[in-house]
Parts: structure tokens; sequence; C-alpha cells
């Protein structure tokens, strides 16, 4: 169940129990014609707007009402992002080792998991993603790096804490490499699309020695 | 072709801030824009032709070295000069082709210079510097142009009213009640990217799955900090949110420096719009001829 609550006097947070709810409410939210834009969080889905509104909270509840009774399938087609991996990263052995599994069957289980952008932040099109349905390894089993690199690449598929993300721009970072991409993931020059990955999104990791990303 | 319009000199502690990146925060985009916005929209109003974008100024010096004929304007606590003869602060400045502009940082919080006609590249819709993403380009730097079509954008002597507002406490909307809300705290670091408080009590809660944050969050770290997010704080956090600054007072904390008190108090959503609609009238531009968009107040 969902609770809506003011977060300041311009955003509403509903917090959300299980993932597929929150993709639910954003769902619901996006397509509601409400003002604002729509962020998720990992349990949580957050409707911002420019000027403080009084009525903004019980507009979100009654797009809640009409929404959440529905069937529990998402309102909106999910799109589904390949990229193209090559799984050289520097912590790939060491994970496969804290896994217990060897490096090849860490690739196929990271490359067979089907990922969801469950989350858009830390970066501009950095998307954190969550591992759906079946696992061939336990993700969760993963923290983060006892010390953080100073500079991760552009490109680098890392993984940390459960989830996996693609490195959009060079920056600070603690997750385990397991590989790298060429697909671009932000553009700022590309103002129709900037980035690669939006919330809800369906993420499938292609083993490749080319690197590349295509979009199905 | 765009003329050359001014050469920083030197450059201070500046970055180039708008109105902000809207419309990209589904994607990790931060919105970024001026941190004051008060005083950021007050000194834009005072420059015909103004895009919306200004330097923001947060400490130290900035000098301007003009090419060519044009009208600026400087909001904020500062010293102003005009080939070393004194210039107005909050009022449109008349330079020659020549002329060079020195702007001294004085007190506190953010110090708005624009240029008339000045229009700097946008990216993604705005001009804005994310200090954390590089989005926008970063710090100002020596030997750095400003260009822009100068021309015709005269200011007409318009001036501003002073627009700050300075309550004693800064008014917040509740998430967690605690003593957090009683303090006393006190400002130990103040940055874009958020202003941390320590001194008073708050209750050690819960790590919360990473979640999406706004300017003015208020978040508790586990060793008894606020940190009141700014506006490259990012989009998403971890720390519990135990309430969130309202629209209006986001201003008063961009001039918080280390040291000083911070007071909260709470308010209901009511009260933040109807803080909010006053805030917004504040600090209209007025013109000598009455043209203005208040009445009243005229500077001796």
């Amino acid at each position: 169940m969902s609770t809506a609550g003011w977060f300041g006097d311009r955003a509403v947070l509903v917090e959300t129990g299980t993932a597929q709810e929150r993709d639910h409410v954003h769902a619901a939210l996006t397509g509601s014609g409400l003002p604002g834009s729509v962020r998720t969080g990992l349990t949580a889905v957050l409707l911002e707007i420019d000027t403080p509104d009084p009525g903004l909270l019980d507009s979100v509840r009654a797009v809640l009402a009409d929404a959440v009774p529905q069937s529990t399938s998402p309102l909106v087609a999910q799109r589904t992002v390949e990229i193209a991996v090559s799984y050289d990263g520097s912590d790939l052995d060491q994970v496969a080792h804290d896994l217990g599994v060897t490096a090849e069957a860490l690739v196929r289980a990271h490359s067979s998991q089907s990922w969801r952008v469950a989350m858009m932040g830390f970066a501009p099109g950095f998307g954190y993603l969550e591992p759906v349905g079946e696992m061939l390894v336990d993700w969760a089993v993963l923290g983060r790096r006892a010390s953080p690199r100073n500079r991760v690449p552009a490109g680098s598929v890392a993984v940390a804490a459960g989830m996996s993300a693609v490195y959009p721009q060079p920056m600070p970072g603690g997750w385990h490499l397991l590989g790298s991409t060429d697909a671009v993931l932000f553009d700022a020059s590309a103002v129709d699309r900037p980035s690669l990955l939006q919330s809800g999104d369906t993420v499938r990791f292609v083993p490749t020695v080319k690197d590349g990303a295509a979009r199905a | 072709m765009p003329d050359v319009i001014a050469v920083v000199a030197d450059p201070g502690l500046a970055t180039v801030q708008d109105h902000g990146r809207r419309g990209w925060t589904t994607v990790g985009v931060p919105v970024s824009g001026a941190w004051h916005r008060g005083r950021h929209r007050a000194c834009v109003r005072l420059v015909d032709g103004s895009d919306g974008s200004a330097i923001e100024l947060l400490a130290g010096h900035l000098s301007l070295e003009f090419e060519r004929s044009t009208t600026l304007a400087v909001v904020g606590p500062a010293q102003v000069q005009v080939d070393g003869r004194s210039a107005p602060i909050g009022a449109s400045i008349d330079v020659v082709a020549g002329s060079v502009v020195s702007v001294t940082h004085t007190g506190a919080g953010p110090v708005y210079v624009t240029v008339a006609g000045w229009t700097p590249a946008r990216v993604l819709g705005s001009a804005s510097a994310d200090t954390f993403s590089g989005l926008g380009g970063g710090p100002l730097a020596r030997g750095d142009v400003l260009v822009g079509d100068p021309t015709g954008h005269p200011g007409a002597g318009a001036f501003v009213r002073d627009d700050e507002v300075d309550t004693a406490s800064v008014r917040v909307m509740v998430r967690e009640e605690g003593d957090w809300l009683s303090g006393p705290w006190h400002v130990t670091t103040s940055a874009r990217s958020g202003t941390r408080l320590r001194g008073g009590r708050v209750d050690s809660l819960a790590a919360m799955p990473s979640m999406p944050v706004v300017v003015g969050a208020i978040q508790a770290t586990p060793d008894a900090e606020l940190v009141i997010l700014g506006p490259d704080g990012g989009l998403t956090g971890g720390y519990p949110v135990v309430g969130v600054v309202v629209t209006a007072d986001l201003d008063l904390i961009s001039v918080r420096a280390p040291g000083d008190p911070v007071r909260f108090a709470a308010v209901t959503v009511e009260q933040a719009a109807d803080a909010h609609r006053v805030r917004r009238q504040a600090g209209a531009v007025v013109r000598p001829d009455g043209l203005g968009q208040a009445g009243g107040v005229v500077p001796g």
C-alpha cells in the first residue's frame, strides 16, 4: 500500500512497498496529466512542480485512488534497451570469487539477467538497475568496494548493492567494474532524448568483443 | 557575428547561472540555477534584453573588461567600481567601450552580475553551471570571454527595491517530528551542493533506500548533522529527510555563512504558498518615469 505525503511545498512523495507498486505509481502519475515531473526512487515516487500548490497532495491521492486498485500490469509499454558490453572490467575476477562462481559464469549471469531502471540520478543519465525475475547469482550479496575509485571511466559497467549501472561520464565511484561499453548513456546535445535510459526501462547487457549499443 | 562584450580578468568564485535547467530531472539532470533567486531575478530585470543569464559570485573579486559599450547591473553584497569610480548596486549601469568594471564580494551570500545582450551558450536549455556534473561549464576563469549582441538594450536608469526578506526563522514543512526542529543549529559549511548544520539534536533515524530529493530537503546524517540540499545537491539521497525548507525561504539558506545560527519554524503548505506569493511580489523593478511594476519606493 502506498502512502502519499508532502515533500516540501512543491512536491509530494509517494512511498511504495514493492518495485512493482513503484512502477505502477510511476506510470499512473506520469499518465495522469498532472503538471510537474515524476521521478522514482527505489521504493518511492516523487511528483515535483514549480510553484507551491496546496491542492497538490489531494490531486496525487485522487490519481492513486483511481490507479492502484487496477491490475498490477504496467500502464505503459516498457522499452527494452540493449547495451553491448565487453566483459573486461578490472573487478570481474574478484566479484566472481566473492560470489563463488567462475568469471564465465558471472558474465553469463549478468548478461542473461533482466534489469529494470529503478531510479535515475547521481549523474545525468546514470540509471540504477535492479534485477528482475530469475537470478543466476545473488546480486544482493555484493556491497560496494572497500575503497572507492577517484575516477571511473565513462562506459564502465558495474555492480554493487544488488544493482547494476553504467557510468555515463568519468567520475568517482565505489561500484565493482565488470566491463565497458561504447554506448553513449548521456548526450546533452541530443535535446529530444539526451539519456539512453529512463525509469521503467528494461535493460539487457549483450556480451561482445566489438563495442556498440543497439535498442530493441 | 556576435561581438565580444567583456573579458574576465579576475574570476573570483564565479559561475554562470540562470533560471535553471528545467525539465530533465527525470533523467538525472539537476536544475542548478541561481542559488539566491530573489537577487538573481532582480538583477536580470534591471537589464533590458537579458536572457536570464548572470554571473553568480560567491566570494572574492570579479573584473570585467568591456570592449563594447553596454549596460550591466549588480545585485547583492558587493562594491562596484567602473574605471575606479564607485557605481551603484541594484541599478542599471551604462559603460562605454574600454571600461573596466570591478565587483568585490563584501557580505553574505551570492552576488549577481548581468550584462545586456550577453547570451552564453546553453546546454539543455540553460547556461547554468552544474558544479557536480560539469554541465554548462565550470567556474569562470581568467580570460573567459562573455559574448553576445550588446546593441540596443539601454537600461533607462531602472533600479530595484531592496528585496531582502530576512526572518528570524527558516520556515519548513516537517516530515519527521523531533528535537531537530527546536535546534539550536549553526552553519558549519556552505556550498551550492548543500549547507551543513551542527549543534542541535536529531533522532537517529534508519537510512532510507535511495529516494528522490529536492532543493531545500533537510537530511539528517547518522552523526547528528543536518544537510540542507542546495541547487547542485543532486537528485537522489539515502539519508532520512526530516523536513523541507519552503520555497519562499530557500534564498535565506544561501546567505547563511559558517557560524551563523539557523532556527526553524514549522508551517503548513497553505502558509508556505502564501509566503511564496509575498516573496514573489518583493524586489520589483522601479523606473524613474513611474512605469515600473511596483509603486512606491524611490531611493533618495
